[in-house]
């Protein structure tokens, strides 16, 4: 038995709003209140006297990837903290981006090739060619991902080694500069893909091993997050006894949820597999969910529009599973209830989902509907109250606003759509359960930084885009704990501050309710409790 | 053929065929029909690796994702990247298991000249063909489809044959370029008319249908001159063969508008005759 005394706990249950102390045992939350309400002879800890604590925050949507992304040099524009807690700064010029590869290069002299990552050339008005990288080296080949991930731009070297120098193929894929020669872009996964495999980095860029994943559950305790998914991956023997290891050991901090990545196998097979995996879930390691990605990315142009085209133009995107292969895979976990994830950036992949599930529904009365539409950026009104009859929840990828908020206005939906986009005010209109998320490596798993999105929709240049879909930090600091908790049927266990729940707490510097909302992105996270044990964030 | 020891150490890229078309469409009866009637070694990639996908009969032993098949043949699971699958199959394969030809099963979902590119840009292989399954009784439904009509067609565009099983008479000219072909049974021939990697007379590989017509067109002398015979031959569909030029010998591909040469890296000398299959 133990008391954890703090200057203010949050509690997010309405019979018992605020509370200074609360009381666990074997894990699990016995008593929440003040002094009095506390087992009279249970010792009292003081360490977060001075703190806030509120739920354990719930990251519903994010890759184990990142990790491993962590061993090379992180690029991109906006300041971004490590797993080892160091804080890299704002690149506001290619030539700082240029200057840090440099300094990593230099650092790492054992490295054969240099690969940096995270670069978004949509805020330079140009892209990173092989002119600014051969200033890294001209002796080593170097790789600079961009933040999708799915372009990259190398320097000569690496233009050598890939027989690309001569002999350019001919194609989109390979800008040619005014010289006649390739700018350094590959660009789309067909060229990007294979030319960093020939380069020999696939295994370094997606490596699968412990110390990868131990730095998620880092990056985890730094952001306050003590429930975080991977979102999407394959269901095999390997990666599954790392998972078992890992959160079986006395020092594990987060409440892990992966999913099973959809992967083309049949619909009656991935729903037969997710169960019986499911089935040897632990406390900290829930498996048996099921995550389908439907379509692309809009920024990316590869999300499926009801438009059918994007505003600058460029055709609608990809399906990435079919209409089929979704209906099977949601007839089958909707007669046991099983939970599936789709992942549905574009408005038309979300209603394409939305009348599949309308249709089952009419046709099999008494479905257990455990469905959550992840990003579904551009779920307008009518399809939120769609989503909202049929009890589907919805997690909005809310950092875009931020980040690629005045991409989205000016190329990718226009400005009527941007203000419109991961409107959580709409959402909750609806009373759908919302949460909002990060999709680390996509952006830094960071709740506080996506309340401050939801609570104040600021472009990257100060500009707020659709005032109306902002939220309160109240609603926010819901959809970081509780809500993402329902999304993964959780909610029974953590998310909120109750007797009975796991005792899984974020520890703040401040009060999220009671800060100027402005400032939520700045609060200090000092850690978390993770199952009543401490967990600093440094030290 | 003064290089012709050479060329015959280094291995020439590896032909990849890829199969694609629409969920449903029949790519996997045909990649099952290749299996059947292939005299390769091939390695097929497929995206879908349920039990059923492999004809039981042709199955030898499986070990985790990999399907050891009759004749050497080898099935296995595209996984989430197909580059990084690509990659160990050729770079990274031991030495003595490298196949004739690699066959890929492209998703229902593909844009097949998505993961042409892919080839394209991995080490060690060429694309030979780019093979678009379509059902003829459900193809113009599909076209119309308010979800993936754009995408149906940009697959049969994206083709270099276009084969139809089922065939209704649907109208496809409007969509693709490409030779539309109905598939009678014999059609497998046209996906991978005989063997690359050893020195068969292009006529003993003429295809037994009444469908089409074949022609063997002489491939001594210069390269451009033996294509410009070739592609000189009505309704023409494809064509397999080898062509001795004064700069060794030439592995020449053509499918619909694609038209691949590699170099001749095999161990005895091929005939000099290119085998073109036309439409009668
Ligand atoms: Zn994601």
């Amino acid at each position: 038995m133990q008391v954890y005394r703090a200057q203010l706990i949050r509690t997010l249950d309405a019979a018992r709003p605020t509370a200074t102390h609360v009381a666990v045992h074997d894990g699990v939350i016995v008593a929440v209140g003040d002094a009095g309400d506390m087992p009279a002879d249970a010792p009292v800890d003081d360490t977060f006297a001075e703190h806030v604590l509120v739920p354990g925050f719930v990251e519903g949507h994010a890759h184990s990837q990142v990790g491993a992304l962590w061993n090379s040099c992180y690029c991109g524009r906006f300041s971004r903290v490590g797993p080892d807690g160091t804080e890299w700064d704002d690149l506001p010029t290619i030539d700082e981006s240029m200057a840090r590869m440099r300094a990593w290069a230099d650092a790492n002299p054992d490295v054969d090739v240099v690969f940096g990552w995270g670069f978004d050339p949509i805020y330079f008005g140009r892209s990173c060619v092989r002119a600014d990288l051969d200033t890294v080296s001209t002796t080593r080949p170097v790789v600079l991902a961009h933040a999708s991930l799915h372009i990259v731009s190398v320097n000569t070297v690496a233009l050598e080694r890939l027989g690309m120098i001569d002999s350019p193929p001919a194609t989109d894929a390979v800008p040619l500069g005014d010289d006649g020669l390739p700018t350094g872009e590959l660009r789309g996964p067909e060229a990007a893909y294979p030319s960093i495999a020939r380069l020999g980095l696939m295994r370094k860029v997606f490596p699968t091993d412990d110390e990868a994943f131990i730095a998620v559950a880092r990056l985890a305790v730094l952001a306050g997050v003590t429930t975080l998914t991977d979102l999407g991956i394959p269901y095999e023997a390997k990666q599954l006894d790392r998972y078992y290891d890992l959160t079986s050991r006395p020092d594990w901090p987060v409440r892990l949820v992966p999913m099973y990545l959809s992967d083309g196998r049949a619909a009656t097979e991935l729903v037969a597999t997710a169960a019986s995996v499911g089935a040897t879930s632990t406390d900290l390691l829930r498996l048996g969910g099921v995550k389908i990605v439907v379509d692309g990315s809009i920024q990316g142009f590869t999300a499926r529009l009801r438009a059918g085209r994007y505003h600058n133009g460029k055709p609608n995107g990809l399906w990435y599973q079919t209409p089929e292969h979704v209906r099977d895979v949601l007839a089958l976990a909707l007669t046991e209830g099983r939970h599936v994830h789709l992942h549905t950036n574009g408005d038309q992949a979300s209603e394409m989902v939305l009348s599949t599930l309308e249709e089952l529904v009419a046709a099999h009365p008494g479905s257990r509907v455990n469905v959550t539409l992840q990003h579904a950026q551009l779920l307008d009104d009518g399809l939120m109250a769609r989503a909202a009859a049929l009890g589907v929840k919805v997690n909005l990828f809310v950092n875009h606003i931020f980040y690629w908020g005045e991409a989205h206005a000016a190329m990718t939906v226009g400005e009527e759509r941007a203000a419109q986009m991961n409107g959580c005010a709409t959402a909750l209109r609806h009373g759908l359960t919302l949460a909002i998320h990060s999709d680390e490596p996509v952006t830094p798993v960071n709740p506080l930084f996506s309340m401050w999105c939801a609570t104040n929709r600021c472009t990257h240049t100060g500009r707020v885009l659709g005032a109306e879909e902002c939220i309160s930090a109240a609603d926010a600091l819901r959809a970081v704990t509780i809500g993402p908790a329902t999304t993964l049927g959780l909610e029974h266990e953590v998310g909120s501050i109750e007797v009975g729940k796991r005792a899984d707490f974020a520890v703040l510097s401040a009060a999220p309710l009671t800060v100027d909302p402005a400032e939520l992105r700045s609060i200090e996270v000092w850690g978390t409790v993770s199952g009543g044990r401490p967990f600093p964030a440094h030290g | 053929m003064a290089d012709a020891a050479a060329a015959t150490s280094a291995a020439a890229p590896l032909p990849v065929v890829v199969i694609g078309g629409y969920l449903g469409a029949g790519k996997t009866t045909l990649v099952n029909q290749l299996l059947r009637t292939t005299t390769e070694r091939l390695v097929v990639l497929v995206n879908d690796f349920g039990s059923s996908v492999i004809d039981a009969s042709l199955i030898e032993a499986r070990e985790g994702d990999v399907l050891q098949l009759a004749g050497g043949c080898v099935c296995c699971q595209i996984g989430d990247d197909l580059s990084d699958t690509l990659h160990r199959l050729v770079v990274s394969a031991p030495s003595g298991t490298r196949p004739d030809r690699v066959v890929i099963e492209a998703s229902g979902v593909a844009q097949p000249a998505s993961v042409a590119a892919t080839v394209a840009f991995s080490a060690g292989l060429d694309v030979e063909c780019v093979v678009v399954v379509a059902d003829g009784e459900r193809i113009e439904r599909l076209l119309a489809d308010h979800y993936v009509g754009d995408l149906v067609a940009a697959q049969l565009r994206q083709a270099d044959l276009v084969l139809v099983n089922r065939d209704c008479g649907a109208d496809l000219s409007g969509v693709t370029s490409a030779p539309v072909i109905p598939d009678d049974g014999a059609v497998v021939d046209l996906v991978s008319p005989g063997v690359a990697h050893t020195p068969v007379a292009a006529s003993e590989l003429a295809p037994a249908s009444a469908m089409f017509a074949s022609t063997v067109v002489s491939g001594a002398g210069d390269i451009d001159s033996v294509l410009a015979q070739v592609r000189a031959i009505p309704r023409l569909v494809r064509a397999k063969g080898f062509v001795h030029s004064d700069d060794g010998v030439r592995l020449v591909q053509i499918a619909g508008e694609r038209t691949t040469v590699s170099r001749w890296g095999g161990g005895s000398l091929p005939p000099a005759e290119v085998l073109c299959i036309s439409l009668r």
